[in-house]
């Protein structure tokens, strides 16, 4: 029994020191409670694949649009994106946005960004990323969060925990487990 | 794949704690109204880390960390600097490194550094060392310009040195999950300055060196000529994580060593990393290397089976390689 548990610490070990993925919090990125969600496997949950997060609080440029990792952790900032509330031709649709890498292939993303003085590289958490904005492929301002592996989204990460169109996208509320 | 669930955000946590340490300390008494204040805080936590169970103890960290943004900074800091209890230090180093982190600005890991550095007791400067566990230290230590882990490594007391390892570890991993060049060299740096060499040896075979610049891995390499066969293993091992650009250098040094080393464990580890850094394309070097030492054919002939297999991740190959070696 005991040389079973060594075994399996020793496994855990090994696993942990060759980088396997875990399983983070996110939460919503807004603090404001009118934020909600919009759009998750389908725009506005019934139109086109999406496979994403959109959430909203029908404003642009003027409220903070945070990290929405719970614990530190490495946004890495792609900006250069003109501010913009309705959509930009700018970083292939994705505006001025962030991506936090994770292990094997696993990343978390946040798009659109309305960049402002606290838009940049930073290992933060829950911190002000820049303003909720509409830079990139965007019809309206709002926040766009995925999680994907080798560049394909995934949709366990928010189904999960039950989050869909109406759900609050505040930044005390728990919106997803994303893998990294 | 392993799956683990990092701290959740708990809203109202604060309240809640008052009521959950109340719990734990009058039992059968009824709740009372009381004044929500620093003191009041760190209070419930240090009765539930005393009495509590170790979810109740997870529970009462997460009330401080989490609160920690809204707390009067100058009560926080006076909290922490009067504080002795090596756990309570901790939790409250924690709730000043969540300050930084939700904040962006490093001011408020000052006094946790100046503890770690200077605090007459060994047991509380490893404990605050501990409270910047799992955030941006390394970081926010460059943006302050005063205290970094390669001078905290030096200290006199065990556990000191086994909380810097332990920060680094856990950094590289939960933070940068291994993609950060100044984590990996950082912990090269206290690897180097470290006087003991399983502190060294840990940080060197455990922080990943994926983003390392050529001349950190040259300090690497030199590191495979100590004298401690620990530290030589692990320095074997960190090779096995270098850059693409660095992988052929490092590929000749543990070949060049293997012939040389006289430590079964560190030839096990450098066979490892010669597989790391070639996969598929590492065989014909194992061929090379069977003749000699007679009592690591077994290891190379488990690296060659599971290489057959044709796994394209390195954590899994490992795990096939130590499924066979069972």
């Amino acid at each position: 029994m005991k040389k079973n548990i060594l075994k399996y610490a020793l496994a855990v070990v090994a696993l942990a020191a060759a980088g396997a993925a875990v399983a983070a919090t996110a939460d919503g990125p807004i603090c404001d409670t009118a934020a909600n969600v919009n759009s998750t496997t389908y725009y506005n949950c019934s139109g086109s694949s999406h496979t994403a997060l959109d959430i909203g609080n029908a404003t642009c440029g003027s409220w903070n649009h945070r990290g929405m990792l719970v614990g530190s952790y490495a946004y890495h900032y792609y900006g250069g994106c003109a501010a913009a509330c309705y959509g930009s031709t700018c970083n292939g649709g994705a505006g001025n946005y962030y991506v936090v890498s994770g292990s094997n292939g696993w990343d978390f993303r946040q798009l659109h960004f309305y960049a402002n003085v606290s838009s940049g590289s930073q290992t933060c958490d829950r911190c002000a990323l820049g303003l909720v904005g509409g830079t990139g492929e965007a019809t309206g301002p709002h926040s766009h969060s995925d999680n994907r592996q080798y560049g394909t989204r995934a949709s366990a990460w928010y189904n999960s925990v039950g989050t869909t169109c109406g759900s609050s996208g505040y930044c005390s509320n728990r919106v997803g487990v994303p893998t990294l | 794949m392993r799956m683990q669930t990092r701290r959740s955000s708990l809203p109202a946590l604060a309240l809640l704690a008052l009521w959950g340490a109340a719990a734990v300390a009058q039992e059968s008494k009824p709740v009372q109204p009381s004044t929500c204040s620093v003191e009041s805080v760190v209070e419930s936590v240090r009765t539930g880390l005393k009495t509590g169970s170790p979810a109740f103890k997870r529970y009462v960290r997460s009330v401080l960390v989490e609160g920690a943004i809204a707390m009067p900074w100058e009560q926080l800091r006076a909290a922490f600097e009067r504080e002795r209890d090596p756990a309570v230090v901790e939790a409250l180093g924690a709730a000043m490194a969540s300050r930084a982190a939700r904040t962006s600005d490093p001011r408020p890991i000052q006094p946790v550094l100046q503890r770690a550095a200077q605090d007459p007791d060994p047991a509380a400067r490893a404990a605050a060392v501990r409270g910047l566990r799992a955030t941006g230290s390394v970081e926010n230590m460059e943006k302050l310009r005063e205290i970094n882990y390669a001078q905290l490594i030096r200290d006199t007391a065990p556990e000191v040195r086994e909380a810097v390892v332990g920060n680094l570890v856990t950094e590289s991993a939960q933070v940068y999950s291994g993609h950060s060049r100044e984590v990996s060299e950082m912990a090269v740096a206290a690897a180097v300055a470290s006087p003991d060499p399983e502190a060294a040896a840990k940080l060197l075979g455990e922080v990943s060196m994926e983003q390392v610049s050529p001349a950190a891995e040259r300090t690497v390499e030199d590191q495979l000529r100590s004298d401690s066969a620990k530290v030589r293993a692990g320095a074997a091992t960190a090779l096995g994580g270098v850059p693409v650009d660095g992988a052929a250098s490092a590929r000749s040094t543990l070949e060049a060593s293997y012939r040389s080393e006289p430590d079964p464990t560190v030839r096990k580890a450098i066979l490892e990393s010669l597989v790391r850094l070639g996969f598929q394309g590492a065989r014909p070097t194992l061929e090379s290397l069977r003749g000699v030492d007679p009592s690591m054919v077994p290891e190379i002939d488990a690296w060659n089976t599971a290489l057959k297999t044709n796994l394209q991740e390195w954590y899994l190959l490992k795990r096939e390689k130590e499924r066979i070696r069972r």
